[in-house]
């Protein structure tokens, strides 16, 4: 019986795919995706995968069903809201699966212990003492990769459309702002050390590429915010080269895995390797958010 | 031991209760330049007295420094992101024309 019950999901997965790609309007390829979203997160359930499952049901159909409607009713004017009717019928199922999936994971939570065990029986091979940062660039280095991959296609996509650019293809600036400035000259120093120390930390203690990154995203971004060139200061080719530094690291290492006839994205026992990769991934994420923020603050 | 035991509990109480002053000035003030006010003065205060509590219970020398530290940085932010917003309505309130909202 469950077997007519998988059958049917996927035959529904294809035929709901194929509509949105053939739907004539945006609004219809908007409510199919959710649905979609609903169906791909109970393919997730029945493949034994409740945190998938949920954050497909909340990230994949929620969060991006609401940022597309948002998105849809800034693109046309004239088109009225959604109908009453329409959101009842798409965020009904929705919260009835997503409180069936927390319910099962509470459960599921109760029970296993997830890879815990496993990643700190293989930690004394790592090149990190700290487990959080060894499965993210040692462990599951293909994950990581993905990710800054998908950030990069982001800021493809900004620099593609240019959007809300100044005359040279470049965010203008802003006015100085006397308060910003005087508080940028007190906290700029401190931003850059402890992004700097953040990455240092990532071997033995919460901290790391992304944190880092993070924090100097930041610095970037007020330096930007209170009238002073940030990344236009620095010449557009090194720009282009810190934001595809961190992919491109990855792509190295798995080269050079592979001529080395090794697995993929393995490295050598020496630490330098996977350090380059996280300082270059470091570099990217800065850069890559710095560009996001300067372009979709609205000013 | 026991005397800086006291006092660091009296201190952090005290910035207990200015912390709860502030929190209730954000929820009761009527505009935002006040309750903005409320926020940045009465937990700056707030957090100096749980600062300085903190230091009464410090072991060496670095923890200090830290402790002092983050009181500063946090009276540098909270400060000049207060001006920054309330500048920012201001602006706002100007470009529309509405005499009423600038706190004049």
């Amino acid at each position: 019986m469950i077997w007519a019950f998988d059958v049917l999901l996927v035959l529904a997965l294809i035929g709901v795919a194929a509509h949105i790609i053939w739907a004539r309007e945006h609004f219809q390829a908007v409510v199919l995706f959710i649905t979609f979203g609903l169906l791909l997160s109970m393919a997730w359930s029945r493949l034994n995968a409740p945190d998938i499952a949920i954050t497909e049901a909340g990230i994949g159909a929620g969060l991006s069903g609401v940022l597309l409607m948002n998105a849809l009713k800034s693109g046309s004017a004239s088109r009225p809201g959604l109908s009453n009717k329409v959101l009842a019928c798409l965020i009904l199922p929705w919260a009835c699966l997503m409180s069936l999936l927390l319910a099962w994971a509470w459960d599921a939570a109760l029970i296993g212990s997830g890879l815990g065990v496993e990643v700190l029986a293989a930690l004394p091979h790592a090149a990190f003492e700290y487990p959080v940062t060894a499965v993210l660039l040692d462990f599951r280095t293909f994950d990581t990769w993905l990710e800054l991959g998908v950030l990069l296609a982001a800021v493809f996509g900004i620099l593609g459309t240019g959007f809300r650019s100044g005359p040279q293809g470049r965010p203008d600036l802003k006015p100085p702002e006397p308060v910003g400035t005087w508080a940028l000259n007190i906290l700029f120093p401190f931003m850059i050390l402890i992004g700097g120390y953040l990455l240092w930390l990532g071997a033995f203690a919460p901290g790391g590429a992304f944190q880092s990154g993070v924090i100097l995203a930041a610095a970037g971004v007020m330096l930007w915010q209170s009238g002073r060139p940030c990344l236009a200061g620095v010449p557009f080719f090194w720009v282009r080269v810190c934001v595809v530094s961190g992919f491109s690291a990855f792509l190295l290492l798995a080269v050079s895995s592979l001529v080395r006839s090794q697995e993929l994205l393995t490295h050598p026992d020496s630490k330098i390797w996977i350090l380059g990769v996280e300082y270059a991934a470091t570099l990217s994420i800065a850069a890559c958010l710095v560009i996001l923020a300067e372009n979709c603050i609205t000013k | 031991m026991s005397i800086l035991h006291a006092l660091s509990i009296l201190l952090c109480l005290a910035g207990g209760v200015f912390f709860l002053g502030g929190t209730l000035g954000l929820l009761r003030f009527p505009d935002t330049y006040s309750r903005l006010h409320a926020l940045t003065k009465a937990d700056n205060l707030g957090l100096g007295f749980v600062v300085l509590g903190l230091m009464a219970r410090t072991e060496n020398i670095s923890e200090l420094i830290i402790l002092v530290l983050i009181w500063f940085l946090a009276l540098v932010g909270s400060s000049s992101a207060c001006y920054l917003i309330a500048n920012h309505i201001r602006n706002e309130a100007l470009h529309k024309g509405e005499t009423d909202d600038l706190g004049l």
